[in-house]
């Protein structure tokens, strides 16, 4: 039905599919496998018409084509559920149907596609209130919306109640507006695991009416329950291609982590006090650097508990949407949590011990004085675009400090200090040096000076997220160069990170996020750890203790 | 409506600023320059005899320039108050009613209570420091948005003036919806006499000044700037954005509601119905000023010329002084429009 030839989309440099051979007929579901950055959406928005092709072809019934818009794809009856939802909350399932009706709605009467959207749902064995407005269901139900609404892949004309109604009755006539493809992004990555057994059911019920369904997913338990074929893509390459019931989960995660090891050095700590404390030094590092959270409830996270000692990286590993961006935000004050608390400490100096506790609710701290962000979001979360380069420094609470006079801020001393250390961290700006307005900066310098404001005062624990996501493999060698540095000189440095590669290559211990929770929830695993164990953990194939 | 912060202040043009993009200030210029011809040569006038009545009536002799520069008074306070909560990601719609209550608390205290003018000024400081925090407060701790406040409550502050100067505050013999005129000891100074420019154009100077080494030497200033510039990134540095917000939202509310002080004290001299209109012209001047305190006194001269330029204009050349509005109208939409066109080039 879908075949895709060597196909490669590029983005800039950025080459995000290479020559990726794709297949799938009618009534077969195809697991779609990979990490972040493994090409998964580059490959449904290909197929969805959003992106175009550098290179290969499309094929559809056997004949290429060329899709060129969203609404191409669901002329030809190919329907996607994107991984967050595409909803009007304000408007009641009928008019969301409508706004995706291929053909423009003149006049909408609002109790004729009420009408049409129930009895099709019917149809298809679904019992839909389409009177409701979104923003009153469920988050499952929400998701059978979305997907009854990339199933409702075209329209002929307007139709009456009469007709619709008659319609629901004869199948053979609603199968023509019916998608024969579905693209799945995700679509359990909101669900409870009861609503997603029930959308499973669903999938397998539109399988069974001859409905092709790609299913991307990172969980390789859904993926063995629910697929017929399983395709794993790493790095914008297809690395394996195996139906289900030739192949083992085990397999599945080795395939999706990868075996190669890094070439690059390991920038590991030499000592090993700071891997295996001894129960006398993990109090000695509480006292003075360590990060400690406990059983924080956020958003996706679920008691998330983890105590980074100081000297030490902790590498936080993870599918993005376990619970990632929560840890950030409740980390850097961007949000309060629901429960727990966290509390950072100070790298000690001579005669003095800082320690202190941000409690949950709690509008401001000074947890986040001792804590250092390198958020993942530098552009909107890390510099002030419109600011200059010696202004963004100055977010910096010390060196506001440095420069508090007794009239004036002394912007001297900011911008001689900003000036000495752009050259120290290699930022390089314009001839304007410190006066260049950070979104003049290109990502790898802008995050160079995100790295040094957070690392260059402050004593304490270290947060990075990302932190050299899109940098060129100088830049990346260099951020993670300091933040090993920041390790060495006794700070505790929590490292969370999608990219495996550089948590095996920074990380002294090694833990998992997998749904809002740490794993393994014991003993965090070592810097040997083999990348089977983390694969399964990121896969869901592990799980902690007191869970199913 | 774009957000505050995703309009930056580098790219607003300004004739008077430095720093500000030139060549684009300069097209600016010649294009207001010419459309006040046009819109009169629209009314049917000659716009040689308008512009000469325009300019004879700002600047013409001693008193015309006294009207102008008493006219620039309540618009360098209301300037301010918008350049700087919108420095602090507060977009101010609100000068004109923290003007307005400024005005009832300094007609009270004048008119009624016949303090002193220090104190009358002082009491509509704070009157309009707490007007704005109303909204304020509903923005930083609920979230609802204060353009939407502060207009509404600009309209509260109307009706309460209204009531006010028909109720308890209206004057003795009781005929016209007015106060009483304040007694010599709580009225401003007049700089000029027989005109209406009064000793608060000293006030004007020293509170842009002030308003400038706030904002852009001091560290409260910066935190100010920076909860407005982006307030992510402030408080994922440890400020606490919300509060800075607040901070600067009751000085810009301060600093109305002295205007509207100065406007009683100083002015009018009495407390009548209806507004001011300065808090709207305000949002202009805040905007041709570059969001800088010192850009926003040249950029209210500017305005207060072509106020009461406009009315001599006229008086004198038959043209409607609503061409003068026309000309502000269009300028203000350039502004607002212009920084994207640049951008998108």
């Amino acid at each position: 039905m879908l075949e895709l030839r060597g196909v490669t989309k590029r983005f800039g440099d950025f080459t995000a599919l290479e020559s990726v051979d794709f297949a799938i007929g009618a009534g077969e579901i195809v697991g779609l496998l990979g990490e972040n950055g493994a090409g998964k959406s580059t490959l449904m928005n290909l197929v969805g018409g959003l992106h175009q092709p550098n290179g290969g072809e499309i094929r559809w019934d056997g004949e290429a084509v060329h899709l060129t818009s969203p609404r191409d794809a669901t002329a030809r009856r190919i329907g996607v559920v994107h991984q967050h939802f595409m909803l009007v909350p304000v408007f009641s399932v009928a008019e969301n149907m409508a706004l995706h009706a291929p053909q423009a709605v003149a006049v909408f009467h609002a109790d004729e596609w009420a009408a049409r959207v129930e009895a099709w749902a019917r149809a298809l064995g679904w019992r839909v209130d389409a009177r409701r407005r979104v923003e009153e269901l469920s988050v499952g139900e929400r998701q059978r919306i979305e997907i009854l609404k990339a199933l409702f892949a075209r329209t002929t004309s307007q139709k009456t109640k009469a007709e619709s109604e008659a319609e629901s009755e004869a199948e053979s006539d609603d199968a023509d507006e019916t998608a024969r493809l579905l693209l799945l992004d995700e679509p359990t990555a909101n669900l409870t695991p009861g609503e997603a057994d029930e959308l499973f059911d669903v999938l397998r019920g539109l399988r069974a009416r001859g409905c092709g369904i790609v299913f991307v997913s990172h969980k390789l338990r859904e993926v063995m329950a629910l697929c017929d074929r399983v395709v794993v893509l790493r790095r914008g390459r297809v690395v394996g291609e195996h139906p289900v019931s030739q192949t083992d989960a085990a397999r599945l995660a080795t395939l999706m982590v990868g075996r190669e090891i890094s070439a690059a050095r390991p920038l590991r700590a030499t000592s090993d006090h700071a891997a295996v404390p001894s129960p006398a030094e993990a109090v000695a590092a509480l006292d003075d650097a360590h990060l400690t959270i406990r059983n924080l409830r956020c958003g996706v996270l679920r008691d998330f508990s983890l105590q980074v000692h100081g000297a030490e990286i902790v590498g936080l590993a993870g599918v993005d949407g376990n619970g990632q961006q929560e840890l950030m935000e409740v980390l850097g004050g961007l949000r309060a949590p629901d429960a727990g608390t966290f509390e950072a400490g100070e790298a000690q100096t001579p005669g003095e011990t800082a320690n202190a506790t941000r409690r949950a609710g709690e509008a401001s701290g000074s947890a986040a004085r001792t804590l250092s962000i390198i958020p993942a979001d530098r552009q909107s979360v890390g510099l002030i675009h419109s600011f200059d380069l010696a202004e963004n420094m100055a977010l910096s609470r010390d060196l506001r400090a440095a420069c508090r006079g007794r009239f004036a801020f002394d912007w001297t001393h900011a911008r001689r200090t900003t000036r000495d250390l752009m050259e120290r961290f290699d930022v390089r700006a314009s001839a304007t040096r410190e006066r260049t307005p950070a979104a003049n900066l290109s990502g790898g310098n802008a995050q160079k000076l995100v790295v040094a404001r957070a690392l260059q005062w402050s004593r304490g624990a270290v947060v990075a997220a990302e932190p050299t996501r899109g940098l060129d493999v100088s830049a990346a060698r260099f951020v993670r160069e300091q933040l090993r540095r920041a390790a060495d000189e006794g700070r505790a440095v929590l490292l969370i990170s999608t990219d495996l590669d550089e948590i095996f290559e920074l990380s002294d211990r090694i833990g998992v996020l997998y749904e809002g929770r740490l794993l393994p929830d014991e003993n965090l695993l070592p810097s040997g750890a083999s990348r089977e164990t983390i694969g399964a953990m990121m896969g869901g194939l592990v799980q902690g203790k007191g869970q199913k | 409506m774009p957000a505050p912060h995703e309009i930056e202040p580098r790219v607003l043009p300004s004739l008077l600023v430095p720093g500000a993009p030139r060549l684009y200030a300069a097209c600016f210029l010649l294009f207001a320059f010419f459309l006040l011809p046009l819109v009169v040569m629209l009314a049917g006038r000659s716009p040689l005899e308008a512009g000469a009545a325009l300019v004879q009536g700002a600047a013409g002799n001693p008193s015309r320039l006294a009207e102008s520069l008493s006219k620039t008074i309540p618009l360098v306070m209301t300037g301010l108050s918008v350049a700087l909560a919108f420095r602090a990601g507060f977009f101010n719609i609100g000068a004109e009613g923290q003007m307005l209550m400024g005005a009832l608390a300094g007609a009270a205290l004048g008119a009624k209570a016949q303090w002193p003018a220090g104190l009358v000024l002082l009491g509509g400081a704070l009157a309009g420091a707490a007007w704005a925090l109303l909204a304020g407060v509903l923005k930083v701790r609920r979230g609802a948005p204060e353009i939407i406040t502060t207009i509404m409550l600009n309209y509260i502050a109307l009706q309460l003036v209204a009531f006010a100067v028909q109720g308890p505050l209206q004057e003795a013999a009781r005929t016209q919806p007015q106060t009483d005129v304040l007694p010599p000891q709580s009225q401003l100074p007049a700089l000029l006499p027989d005109t209406n420019l009064h000793a608060g154009l000293l006030i004007v100077l020293a509170c842009a000044g002030v308003c400038w080494w706030l904002l852009f030497r001091t560290e409260r200033g910066f935190l100010w700037r920076a909860a407005g510039a982006n307030p992510l990134a402030a408080r994922g540095a440890g400020i606490d954005a919300g509060r800075q917000t607040l901070q600067a939202v009751a000085l810009c509310g301060a600093l109305s509601g002295l205007g509207g002080a100065m406007e009683v004290a100083g002015a009018t001299k009495q407390l009548g119905m209806g507004g001011f209109g300065y808090g709207y012209t305000a949002i202009a001047v805040a905007l041709l000023g570059a969001l800088n305190p010192l850009g926003v006194l040249p950029a209210a001269l500017l305005f207060g010329m072509l106020d009461a330029g406009g009315k001599a204009m006229e008086r004198t050349a038959g043209v409607p002084s609503v061409a003068v509005s026309v000309v502000i109208g269009i300028l203000i939409f350039a502004l607002a429009v212009a920084p994207r066109l640049r951008r998108t080039n």
